[in-house]
Parts: structure tokens; sequence; C-alpha cells
């Protein structure tokens, strides 16, 4: 087998967080209707989760295709109207399916690579 | 226009053509989406400063990452990049020999199918135990059971009620032997098609 090298690790975890992407934007609306701007602010103020704002967007609009997530435009006080997003039914089901397969894998995994001695 | 105004016009003409390949549905949501993001964020602002403007921009990443990702739904079927632009096809070339060897016997009788085996025989694509079963199994191809067909076609004899009667157990032997045959031709030709794809990837 070949040597891991650390390449291996920034790219799996390049791809981890591009997987766990769509289930965070899931996640921020959970409870409330937001619209792309608050999406992408909200996303942005977490280190490491998104480097290139505009492609939420992309994300957005594939989570609407894939019916977890529906639109409603409406007016603003200030600046143009806005687009807010808000999860179906179906939105529901696929973060709580993620959350409870999340919270086990990384449990799992930080038992194991935590630190201290992994049989504490 | 002013001279803030045409930085974000440039950036979302520049979105615009990345984004060329996406659906124009899709397209053109993408833009309304981005030109909202960009209106909406400046009115967050103290003013719509050139400062102000390409610190917008800088954070919405280049147009290309975004029409990237935006593309990306569009391939989930096909393997991933890395192994899509290595791949190639099966050319046409390739393609030709393994139709004329199945059904060239039949369009030009006895000829067609010689000019696949020197085409099978010519070609890079497959090696030499490729060509052997290209050739040997079965030799004319399809021509065989069309054959049969033709032949018993005239001999069986068919009453008003509409079933026929074969004149002959020869019949069901050559029968037999042609449907044997088609199978062989047309289990190579899969063959020969998968190797050539094999070989191009």
């Amino acid at each position: 087998m070949r040597r891991m090298e650390q390449g291996d690790a920034l790219n799996l975890l390049t791809q981890m967080r591009r997987g766990a992407l769509p289930y965070c934007v899931l996640a921020l609306l959970r409870d409330e209707q937001r619209y792309g701007v608050e999406i992408v602010r909200l996303l942005g103020e977490v280190d490491g989760m998104v480097t290139s704002e505009g492609t939420i967007y992309p994300l957005l609009s594939r989570l609407r295709r894939q019916g977890l997530v529906e639109t409603t435009w409406r007016e603003s006080t200030a600046g143009p109207p806005r687009r807010y997003y808000q999860l179906t039914a179906a939105g529901h089901q696929a973060l709580d399916a993620f959350a409870g397969e999340w919270e086990r894998f990384s449990g799992a995994v930080e038992h194991f690579i935590g630190e201290g001695d992994p049989k504490r | 226009m002013t001279a803030t105004d045409q930085l974000i016009e440039d950036y979302l003409g520049r979105l615009e053509s990345a984004a060329s390949t996406l659906p124009s549905a899709q397209r053109a949501e993408l833009l309304t989406e981005i030109r909202t993001h960009i209106e909406i964020t400046l009115s967050h602002e103290e003013g719509r400063g050139e400062a102000a403007v390409r610190t917008v921009l800088d954070r919405l990443g280049t147009p290309e990452d975004i029409a990237r990702e935006a593309g990306t739904d569009l391939t989930v079927e096909s393997p991933p990049q890395a192994t899509a632009t290595g791949r190639r096809r099966v050319g046409a070339f390739d393609l030709v020999t393994v139709i004329l060897l199945l059904v060239g016997g039949i369009v030009l009788p006895g000829l067609g199918w010689v000019i696949a085996v020197v085409l099978l025989w010519a070609s890079a694509r497959w090696t030499t135990r490729d060509k052997l079963i290209g050739t040997l199994v079965f030799p004319g191809g399809l021509t065989a059971l069309v054959g049969f067909l033709l032949f018993s076609g005239g001999s069986s004899q068919c009453s008003p009620s509409g079933s026929c009667t074969s004149s002959g157990s020869s019949v069901g032997v050559a029968l037999t032997l042609g449907l044997v045959a088609a199978a062989g031709s047309i289990a190579s030709a899969v063959y020969l098609l998968h190797r050539a794809q094999h070989a191009a990837a």
C-alpha cells in the first residue's frame, strides 16, 4: 500500500467539508427562514467552512432542485427584494438523518483521534 | 455608469460566460442571486466606494469558481474529473470496424466482412488475441443467421392459419448453428468494444 501523505489528508478534509456543507446550510434553516446573504454571513463567521462565498448560491440552488429547501421572495425595507429559504419536510428528514449519523461518526473519530488516551 | 458599477458588471459578465454551459434557467437564477447578494451586501455598507465593492467581490470568490460549483451537479453521473479527462471514448473507426464485422457480410455479401477483418487487424486498438477472437468468433458475423432466415423463408410452408412447417430436420440443425454463430458474433462484438474502451482509458 502506498504511504499516506500530507496531501491525502488535505484532500480528504476538503472532500469532507464539501460533503458536510449542504447539511450545515440545512441546519441553519432548521428553525427559521433566512435569506441568501444571511446564510452566507453565518457560514462565513465560522472559520474553515467556506472560502468562496459565491459558491453557496449554486449549493442553495441544488438544495432547492432536490426539494430539500423552498424559497419565497419578500420585499425589504432597505435594498432589493430578498429570497428567503426554508426547509421542506424532505429537508428536515435529510438533516435529521445526517445529524444522527454525524454524531456517531464524529464521536467515533474523536474517540481515537482526540487528545489523550483512547481508552480513557 | 460609475467605476464601481463597472467593476460589478465586469464581474457578472465573467460569471455569465463562465456559466455558459449551465441550462439557461439555472444560469439566470445564479446571476440574479449573485447580483442580489452584491446589492444587499453593499446596502449594509457605509458606502459604495471602490474598496467596499472590491471586498464584496473578493469574498464571493472568482466567477470561475462559482460557475464550477454550479456545474458540479450536472456531472453527478459521470466519473470524477481526473478520470473523466483521461478517459477517451471508443473511436468512430473502432465502432465501424465492429459493426462491419457483424453485418458487413450482409450489406456487401462476403466482401463486407473481409473488409471488417482487414480493418480489425490494421487497428492498433486491439491485441492479437482480441483480433483472433474477432475474426474466428464467428466468420461472417450475422450473415449465417440471415442467410438461414432467407433460405428457410423460401422453403418452409405456411398454412393459411399462420403456422409454418419447415421442410426437413436439417433446418433445425441449420437454425441452431445460425443462432450459435449470431450469439457468438454479438458476444465477440461486445467484447471488442469493451476492449477498445479499456484500451482508450
